[in-house]
């Protein structure tokens, strides 16, 4: 992009041409920053829910100035061709019919203007809980299920960011997956369960260009563009070395014993919430990026005792099973006590006809009760569910 | 006229080469879809920059 943007600069400055993007991914302010990176200054549209069903990116389209197609990725100096020739030349415009907004309350909708209502919910005010329900009703019509599952996927991961159930992750990798079943070559749809999942399905890293990118915008002194969400965990690593994808390591690091006497240690009675997400690989290996999430209950105004050594975790691998990072320790805060959701990822691989339904984990953590409540070593038992891996 | 031999115009100037993966014709009127503006609260679409050729960027930032 930024070298078509240099390409085009002086055509756009002279009156020549006009640019602008469209936008295939979840979060539309990591392309800002990236264009803030890249001191691209042209405006954009986010289709974060592929409503205009492109299969691939990128895709550079010129169009004439009453809005046809004139190239599909045009070789640049094809495009200066065109637009010295008479065919570009500035036509008053056609008018265009403004689509119908479709009326999100009516009675009874058709599986389209489910979908549509669903995915313009901005547009038209629904609000996000109904837009899903929307949403979920146009899943059950096979004109437009595929659509509908990705777009509920896209709204269920925006209402987990925006602070909604714990479940809405989980529900938005299943519903990514189930669209990807109905059209396994949509690349779009599957780079959005691939940016949550295993290295192993990675074709590249998502956004591990964002510190070097703030770095270098500091250092030109700007602030860089504030993002929403920050990109963490599987969205920053690299793809698996091809030679490790390749083959089925049986262990990629010691298994570490749990501390002798664990099985002692009093077992939580729900001061901590865990979640489970299990991004699997799309290409049906029996790979899975895991994330996890604790969070203390509120109602019994739980906390962590962060005075003490930090939260830790042990997989529970069966034979067969490898991770690298079988035993992890939570995010520590500096504060004697803190109640915030703690996150942790980890991959898991296993033999492709592996039979286990679960692989347990143990977390061992210092939690109290009650504002001046007692603290407590707790163990608590998690079961990561492999059914999304079968 | 001169619209309905722009095709032929561009088949000589090399510009229909277009790759397998696009789902778009030339001549075919490009979809007229608003989507939100990444800037601002504002909806926009291709029909907001007609008028003058527009080079459009479908695409992400990974």
């Amino acid at each position: 992009m930024p070298g078509w943007h240099a390409e085009t600069k002086d055509l756009v400055a002279s009156g020549k041409l006009r640019v602008a993007g469209i936008l295939q991914e979840q979060h539309a302010d990591r392309a800002l920053l990236f264009h803030q990176w890249k001191a691209m200054d042209f405006p954009l549209m986010v289709d974060s829910f592929n409503e205009l069903g492109v299969k691939v990116v990128p895709i550079h389209v010129l169009l004439d100035p009453q809005g046809r197609v004139v190239a599909v990725n045009p070789k640049p100096q094809a495009l200066r061709d065109y637009l010295a020739s008479d065919a570009a030349r500035a036509v008053g415009a056609e008018p265009v019919p403004s689509p119908t907004p479709t009326d999100p309350h009516a009675q009874e909708l058709t599986p389209e203007q489910l979908l549509s209502a669903g995915t313009t919910r901005l547009t038209y005010g629904v609000s996000e809980n109904q837009a899903i329900a929307h949403l979920r009703r146009a899943t059950e019509h096979p004109a437009t299920a595929a659509r509908a599952w990705f777009r509920l996927g896209v709204a269920l991961r925006h209402r987990f960011e925006d602070g909604g159930a714990s479940t809405d992750f989980a529900e938005a990798v299943k519903a990514w997956s189930s669209a990807l079943a109905l059209d396994p070559n949509h690349y779009i749809w599957r780079r959005r369960i691939q940016q949550y999942g295993p290295r192993l399905d990675k074709p590249y890293p998502f956004y591990d260009w964002v510190p070097t990118a703030r770095a270098e915008i500091k250092a030109r002194g700007e602030v860089p563009r504030a993002l929403r969400v920050e990109p963490v965990g599987a969205e920053m690593t690299a793809p698996l070395p091809r030679g490790q994808a390749a083959s089925t390591p049986n262990s990629e690091s010691p298994m570490p014993d749990l501390p002798e006497g664990a099985n002692k240690i009093t077992h939580d009675d729900g001061l901590i919430r865990c979640e489970v997400i299990v991004v699997p690989d799309t290409q049906g290996r029996t790979a899975a990026r895991v994330h996890l999430s604790f969070e203390p209950n509120a109602l019994r105004a739980a906390h962590w005792n962060n005075e003490v050594e930090p939260a830790r975790v042990w997989l529970q691998l069966p034979e067969g099973w490898s991770s690298p990072t079988p035993f992890l320790e939570l995010p520590h805060s500096d504060q004697e006590v803190s109640s915030e959701t703690r996150t942790v990822e980890f991959e898991l691989r296993g033999p492709k006809d592996s039979t286990h339904s679960t692989i347990p984990i143990v977390l061992l953590a210092h939690v109290c009760e009650g504002v001046d409540g007692t603290c407590v070593y707790r163990r608590i038992e998690v079961s990561i569910p492999l059914d999304a891996l079968h | 006229m001169m619209l309905r031999l722009a095709p032929l115009l561009l088949a000589a100037l090399g510009l229909l080469a277009a790759p397998a993966q696009a789902q778009w014709k030339v001549g075919d009127r490009f979809p007229v879809i608003s989507l939100p503006a990444a800037e601002d609260t504002s909806f926009k679409s291709v029909a907001d920059y007609r008028g003058k050729p527009l080079l459009l960027h479908i695409y992400a930032s990974w």
